[in-house]
């Protein structure tokens, strides 16, 4: 076997590691990449983001691909321990098993950094984790993305990446008290985001701005930030469109469109 | 910006001199983003973050490098190659995007 085909599927896994924004929360400005520390203010008080270098003990080093899998499909740590759903598991628990494999390959082959995460800064009785147990119980169905037979190949990719890996659900989706995605309504854009940012909505209800873009104001927004009328895209989305939406394949970017048209 | 848009992306005729124009404004403009940003002028309806006061150098970076961005473009665009002028527009765009990510925060969704 050439060395080539070895670096494939970690090839693979940078596209999966764009796509998937991971840079985005674990990475920080001024800080040593992929070590985490970035600061996610909530009402439930304020989360921090782990390391994830290959650093065996203060990073993600010492899992294998069944731990890393629990982890990002099951929202628990290797020790069984509930993850708190501002690491969107939620969300990439849809990805495939393929998908998640290259991604860790991609994600070992990183410098390791050794840097101890600074534990969450919870109110109660958030700050009780095994209550993550009732949480997942009410705002979280372990299961795998479902092809839509009705709908096209790029629509049911574009539906993956935008309900999986892209985890674009997670912030234009309202969230019910507990800090639950409220599936009924999927993108319907969230007035109390993170940070205290209202997200636009993404669906072509009346009042939604993207309800007004053509095909071609969608895809050029997310590749480049700049909206019709000539404004450009910021806050948490402009790091969504550095690290993810300016990297991905025209396809793909395609297929996001085709979906959100869709909705 | 939105006419060098629909310019590079052909949906206006291409013309250099418009082009240049626009990007002589965008220029001059980029001149004046340091002596709108007073100190604490957070009043009113400002999207303007606290954070480019407390970073105001990389602000005041920022804003240079919009300067310097956008002059190359105002050269560029005499040039009438298509593929160098879009090169610059996109590190233009980059510009602004990088400010609007760090130090804008958006109070109205739909605006």
């Amino acid at each position: 076997m050439s060395a080539n085909a070895d670096d494939e599927p970690a090839s693979r896994g940078e596209y999966l590691f764009n796509l998937g924004g991971c840079a985005s929360c674990h990475t920080v400005k001024h800080g040593k990449p992929l070590t985490g520390g970035l600061a996610m203010h909530t009402k439930f008080g304020t989360f921090y983001t782990p390391n994830i270098t290959p650093d065996s003990t203060t990073g993600i080093g010492s899992w294998d691909n069944e731990d890393f899998i629990q982890a990002m499909t099951d929202g628990k740590s290797p020790n069984d321990q509930h993850y708190y759903p501002s690491f969107p598991y939620t969300s990439y628990s849809k990805m495939t098993r393929q998908d998640l494999i290259e991604l860790k390959c991609y994600l070992d082959i990183q410098p390791a950094f050794s840097q101890t995460n600074k534990p969450h800064d919870l109110k109660f009785p958030f700050s009780l984790r095994p209550l993550l147990t009732i949480w997942k119980l009410l705002n979280f169905t372990r299961s795998t993305h479902q092809l839509n037979t009705d709908k096209s190949e790029k629509w049911n990719r574009g539906a993956y990446i935008v309900n999986g890996p892209g985890h674009c659900v997670e912030c234009h989706t309202p969230r019910n008290w507990m800090g639950g995605l409220n599936s009924d309504r999927l993108l319907a854009g969230n007035p109390d985001g993170l940070e205290g940012e209202s997200v636009p909505g993404l669906t072509k209800a009346k009042g939604n701005r993207i309800s007004l873009w053509t095909y071609e104001d969608i895809q050029f927004s997310l590749q480049f930030g700049m909206v019709p009328d000539g404004d450009f895209l910021g806050g948490s989305m402009g790091h969504v469109i550095e690290n993810t939406t300016s990297k991905l394949y025209e396809y793909d970017l395609q297929a996001i469109t085709v979906y959100l048209n869709d909705l | 910006m939105k006419v060098i848009k629909n310019m590079v992306q052909g949906k206006v005729d291409f013309d250099a001199q418009t082009l240049a124009d626009y990007a002589e404004s965008i220029h001059l403009a980029s001149t004046h983003i340091k002596k709108v940003f007073p100190a604490g002028s957070l009043d009113g309806k400002s999207e303007a973050l606290p954070a480019i006061w407390e970073n105001w150098e990389s602000f005041s970076k920022a804003t240079d490098q919009l300067t310097a961005e956008s002059s190359k473009l105002k050269e560029v665009a005499g040039s009438a190659d298509r593929r160098a002028i879009m090169k610059q527009f996109k590190k233009v765009g980059q510009t602004c995007r990088n400010c609007h990510t760090d130090f804008r925060k958006k109070k109205d969704k739909n605006k």
